[in-house]
């Protein structure tokens, strides 16, 4: 049976009908066509699926879609676009730190997530935040340096 | 995952009334981390939720010298890391709440949630048993108060009845010179389950070579976390020198009993490390 | 090259954009109307008949529009190359855990994940195999495949072994005379290794999408590295000519081998549904189903046999290797006969024997992984080098440095060697780790060493081809057979196109991933695509530009010959002011002769068939590329744990088109190489993965990888004569020589050796409470 969620997404107001089985994640993908949101696991571990919610860095296929009620969610796709990229956006294109890409829209919020809340981390507090992200690409080495350059720059 | 009908009430009755309803068909959800993996996996298949995430009154946390910690049941894993007081006066629990998962589990993974999941390789169930800790349950008969020893009864299951629902967790204030610590053996990263892991709440004398009480806890070497007691005995009470230490970890490694066939380690391996970890975590006891 | 405008230039990838914003489109985001959702019913048991299939529950759940069931799929055994599977059971007989058996289609996945739960099947458990030494048997206890002699394969030839009645392939080698060469030895040493069952865990799951269009051309949308070969399956099971099917390949999220072929069957079964049903089904797998039937890299045992003299040269060298496929055996075939030239890739010597074997089980099924091979068999022979250098008392570089290739150089196969870049790469990767200055080991608790080891990797030869085409405003157009799967190839093949005709690769605009419209390429495998499809693009633009010229030329008075293009301007070479914009070739888009200016090339080397029994020839792969790694550790004397403190890692991948995105390989390598050397196993008990998440397998995490001041990768480029621009290929061999490199170096920590991977602190600590002495 399908619920009334009301939600705020990349600044955006809508109201969805959703079964309250499917996760954030679907939601997001399905309902809003939200697809840099990605499910890799659907367990929580490859952290692909990575949004901001209320201001904190969740998993959204963790996330029941009934739980994001009046909540506030940013997605990739809220951060920047072609005509204005966000500074975490363009230093992964400035340091190739992208390969795949699947992983990357988890990485960019996470970074985000992490520079909000600290905006001069060392590279051991990059990396334990990041540990809930999963890359096979990369080895994380220009994922990390992308991210120090952002820092810098604040 | 199996269709269910979802419930979000707004205060505690309604919670009980759903769950004397529905009974062994409803399973409660607070940040959901644990949960929504077992039922994509088809480990449980509940009819219905209850999401008591909206219960703002159960997450907390508050702390005096009478009446000691209090921590809501929903209170964030991430909330109790970043907590000043228990960062300064348990600094054991914020501990092993920066060591659950990442930050993106720990920002809606709750307190209650990893109690009540009773895995033996929770990270806040041994932190908070080495702090004598105790839970305060609600249910259709009123409240009722159970230690923390008596709260997990096997892997998956607590003690929590029908109907009743674990609103919040208690901690006894803690003696001066004591100091807790928790080491979580992983062989990889952060999202791993722990091979073993270790909490010891000692209180020492004023030169830190005496040990006046402790309490060891070990997880993950056995259906639930458990006071390694014998081990305990070996050392309270005593001056503390590298023989104790080494007769400490001995015994304690003897009293964990891991299960055959892990595909994390063998219960050689698993007893060895319960060994090491004793002996670094007592020797870094003494030391600051 | 140091005029080149864009080639050898650390061009901004240029679908960089896309994935940042998370525009980029993967399979499972394309949305559908009508879509339905199918759900896999697997086998419960290792080896069964299927005495009966029971879908009257099932079928009467309201939302499940179709059943496929093994009797619905056609009776022809497919495969990318040796073609020994159904779609389905057809034969009645499951051969592992998890083999696809039933296909449950409806209007969402939870109700298909219902429906398949009142499926009932009746099996007959039959006695199932699991070791491949057993399994190698001329009497075996279980036969897997009983009708093995009658299969046929598309790629390689296939030669089973009549012996062994489980036994798929055999490969030899051989080259002068092992035992004349052991009795001519000072030293000879004998040593097993064998690495583990991994999985690729590319983090985007396999998923397809398959539908009939209105006029009946079968068209799937899928993560795949090799469309054509689906196209081909499809026609061989559907009886449809290839311009009736159609192959769509968006961005892929990480292929690593994982995605060749018909891998887990996903393709062919959609397809079926699709016809069935008239309507678009989709078929994604979850992460559990990745791991348990999605093929893995298969373990392999390796015996080596060296004989060596005391001065440091191999004199001989014996290898017997056997590789567990599992159930299935397809593109393992493959691997099974090109492992052996790994083996031959990096050394000099002059007696050379070689056996590999590749047997059926009931494990699930391998295939193609990164590396294809060569890092198993790499595993044994560098950490036998290292063996060696000990027992003769030589430096462990300087025993491979004595006996590499030469350019030149005939290898063990009787291949010429050419452009062999390893010497540079050794000695790359020791300076910067510091070979030779001793450890200062007074931690009590972790002990540090270094490692060092060499590799390489070959690409074989598959033809390709290209097509350019220059637009009326001079923007070029590229149509390429090759797939982005993060490899970059959309971004190298930019770079060679705008390098070309001098434009700017904003004035590129890149086509691919539609059989349709993009010309046969085969696709990213083998770590070719810079090279084949990298040189039939280049080719095809000069083709193209052939064309241009004549056109151009009666407008210019001069040959077609004395002319060039820049920034979309022809011109005379020796007067370029003399010049005109490519427009004024064209009238309303049309060129003055014929409908578009358009060049086409293909990319072929041609190979040498090798002789069936001694594997010589006077080429068999295209080239090979050089690697080689240098890693510092730290173990744990009292935990066994090993961390990573430094690695270093160098590739000789030719000329790099794109320094950095090589660099970006190299360090993706790590990972991987780490990965599977330390962390990753596939645990199998009787025939069932018990892990099957990325919590239970584990892949490396950010905290898992040295700080980055202590990595670092290095190109040492070693033209290639017949690369484009001089370039090679590099994907598979940057994980080649890591797992030797870091048993080398927990050698040098504790005076252990680890001969099985991965190198756990657990089997790490058994041997040092029983060897290891402070």
């Amino acid at each position: 049976m399908k619920q009334l969620l009301k939600i705020k997404v990349n600044n955006q107001y809508y109201e969805i009908y959703i079964e309250p089985w499917k996760s954030l994640a679907d939601l997001l993908r399905d309902e809003l066509n939200l697809t840099g949101v990605k499910i890799g696991c659907n367990e929580g571990q490859c952290g692909s699926c990575s949004v901001i919610m209320d201001g904190k860095l969740v998993k959204s296929c963790l996330i029941l879609a009934p739980k994001a009620m009046g909540k506030e969610i940013i997605t990739i796709e809220g951060l920047g676009n072609f005509d204005q990229l966000h500074p975490i956006q363009k230093a992964f294109i400035d340091h190739f730190a992208v390969q795949c890409g699947f992983c990357t829209p988890g990485f960019i919020i996470a970074a985000k997530a992490l520079l909000d809340e600290n905006s001069n981390p060392t590279e051991d507090e990059i990396r334990r935040w990041l540990s809930g992200n999963l890359c096979r690409c990369t080895g994380y080495v220009r994922i990390i340096e992308a991210i120090k350059a952002v820092s810098k720059n604040k | 995952m199996k269709p269910f009908q979802y419930f979000s009430p707004n205060n505690i009755e309604e919670v009980i009334f759903l769950l004397m309803a529905y009974k062994e068909e409803a399973k409660i959800i607070a940040g959901g981390t644990d949960l929504v993996v077992q039922m994509r996996r088809g480990l449980i298949k509940p009819k219905y939720i209850i999401d008591i995430s909206n219960l703002k009154n159960l997450s907390y946390i508050r702390d005096d010298d009478k009446n000691g910690l209090k921590i809501g049941a929903i209170t964030t894993i991430r909330d109790i890391e970043k907590s000043n007081i228990i960062n300064s006066k348990y600094s054991i629990i914020s501990q092993a709440a920066s060591k659950l998962g990442s930050v993106a589990i720990r920002n809606i993974a709750t307190v209650g949630g990893n109690l009540c999941n009773a895995m033996p390789i929770a990270d806040m169930s041994q932190v908070l048993l080495a702090l004598s800790g105790r839970a305060k349950l609600v249910g259709p008969n009123g409240e009722r108060f159970v230690p923390l020893e008596k709260f997990f009864i096997d892997v998956g299951k607590t003690c929590i009845n029908i109907g009743e629902l674990l609103v919040e967790i208690q901690i006894p204030t803690p003696l001066p010179n004591s100091k807790g610590l928790y080491i979580k053996h992983l062989n990889r990263g952060s999202i791993d389950l722990p091979i073993v892991n270790v909490a010891i709440f000692i209180t020492l004398n004023e030169e830190k070579n005496f040990c006046k009480d402790i309490k060891i806890v070990l997880g993950s070497v056995a259906p639930t976390p458990i006071r390694a007691f014998k081990a305990e005995t070996v050392i309270k009470g005593n001056q503390i020198d590298d023989n104790i230490i080494e007769k400490t970890a001995e015994i304690a490694s003897e009293e964990a009993h891991p299960r055959p066939n892990s595909i994390r380690a063998s219960v050689e391996y698993k007893k060895e490390m319960i060994k090491v970890y004793i002996r670094k975590l007592i020797k870094e006891a003494i030391l600051h | 090259m140091s005029n080149s405008i864009v080639i050898k230039k650390d061009i901004p990838r240029i679908d960089a954009i896309e994935k940042v914003t998370g525009v980029a489109k993967f399979t499972s985001d394309f949305k559908i109307p009508g879509l339905l959702y199918g759900f896999i019913v697997r086998s419960k048991y290792p080896h069964a008949k299927i005495i009966k299939i029971d879908i009257t529950k099932a079928q009467k759940v309201p939302g499940i529009r179709a059943i496929i069931q093994p009797e619905d799929v056609p009776n022809i055994r497919i495969g990318y190359d040796l073609c020994d599977s159904f779609v389905l059971p057809r034969d009645g007989i499951v051969r592992c855990v998890g083999e696809p058996i039933v296909l449950i289609v409806g209007d969402s996945i939870e109700i298909a994940e219902e429906a398949s739960e009142l499926v009932e099947i009746h099996y007959e458990k039959l006695p199932a195999i699991f070791d491949p030494e057993e399994a190698l048997s001329e009497k075996p206890s279980v036969i897997i495949h009983p009708d093995l002699s009658k299969y046929q394969s598309i790629i390689f030839p296939f030669s089973f072994e009549p012996k062994f009645p489980n036994c798929f392939q055999h490969f030899r080698i051989r080259q002068g005379d092992v035992e004349k060469g052991f009795k001519e030895s000072d030293l000879i040493l004998e040593n097993k290794f064998s690495t583990a069952r991994v999985s690729h865990c590319a983090l985007e799951p396999r998923v397809v999408d398959a539908w009939v269009e209105p006029d009946g051309t079968l068209t799937i949308r899928t993560a795949s590295q090799t469309p054509t070969s689906i196209q081909h399956t499809f026609a061989a099971l559907f009886g449809v000519p290839l311009t009736k099917i159609r192959v769509l390949v968006p961005y892929v999220g990480g292929g690593f081998g994982s995605k060749i072929g018909n891998d887990a069957m996903l393709e062919p079964i959609a397809m079926i549904a699709a016809i069935k049903t008239r309507r678009p089904v989709r078929i994604l797998h979850s992460r559990k189903e990745e791991f348990i039937f999605g093929r893995h890299r298969a373990d392999v045992v390796v015996y080596i046999k060296d004989g060596i003299k005391k001065d440091g040269r191999l004199i001989a060298r014996e290898i017997k290797a056997i590789l567990n496929a599992g159930m299935k055996a397809d593109v393992a075939h493959i691997v099974t006969r090109n492992m052996a030239f790994g083996a031959v890739g990096t050394y000099k010597i002059p007696n050379f024997k070689l056996d590999t074997y590749g047997v059926y089980t009931n494990n699930p099924p391998t295939g193609a992984f990164r590396g294809f091979g060569t890092p198993e068999i790499t595993w044994a022979i560098e950490q036998q080098m290292d063996i060696l250098a000990e027992k003769i008392g030589i430096d462990p570089l300087e025993l491979r440095l004595r006996n590499l290739l030469k350019e030149g150089e005939k290898d063990a196969c009787g291949q010429i060697t050419i452009s062999i870049g390893a010497k540079d790469c050794l000695k790359n990767v020791a300076n910067w780790i510091g070979w030779g200055v001793e450890n200062k080991n007074d931690n009590t608790e972790w002990k540090k060493g270094k490692g060092i080891a060499v590799g390489n990797k070959y690409t074989v030869s598959i033809p390709a081809s290209a097509t350019v085409k220059i637009h009326s405003d001079g923007t070029i157009e590229v149509r390429h057979g090759s797939i982005e799967i993060g490899q970059g190839i959309d971004t190298v093949i930019t770079q060679i196109v705008a390098e070309e005709f001098g434009v700017s690769v904003n004035s590129v605009k890149i086509v691919r991933g539609d059989t349709s419209i993009c010309p046969p390429d085969h696709g990213p495998v083998s770590s070719r695509s810079t090279f084949f499809t990298g040189n039939a693009v280049r080719k095809a633009c000069q083709e193209a530009k052939k064309r241009l010229f004549e056109l151009a030329a009666p407008k210019f008075g001069v040959n077609p010959n004395q002319l060039n293009t820049s920034d979309g301007e022809i011109f005379i070479i020796s007067e370029p002011e003399k010049s005109i914009n490519i427009k004024e070739i064209f009238i309303h888009d049309i060129p003055f002769e014929g409908a578009e200016i358009i060049g086409t090339a293909n990319f072929i080397i041609p190979i040498v068939p090798e002789e069936p029994f001694t594997g010589q020839s006077d080429r068999i792969v295209a080239y090979y590329g050089h690697f080689a790694h240098a890693v510092e550790v730290a173990v744990n004397i009292y935990t066994g744990e090993i961390k990573i403190l430094r690695i270093a890692g160098c590739a000789d991948m030719g000329d790099p088109i794109n320094p950095s995105m090589a660099k970006a390989q190299i360090e993706g390598g790590f990972l991987m190489g780490i990965g599977t050397s330390l962390f990753e196993q596939i645990i199998l008990k009787d025939g069932i993965v018990l892990n099957s998440n990325f919590i239970d397998y584990k892949i490396p995490t950010p905290l898992e990888m040295p700080n980055n001041k202590n990595v670092i990768s290095i190109i040492s480029p070693h033209s290639h004569p017949e690369g484009p621009f001089g370039a090679k290929g590099l994907g598979e061999g940057v994980i080649v020589p890591i797992a030797p490199a870091i048993a080398n170096a927990v050698y040098n920590a504790v005076g252990i050796r680890i001969r099985d991977l991965p190198i756990t602190p657990e089997k790490l600590l058994k041997l040092i409470k029983k060897n290891y002495k402070n």
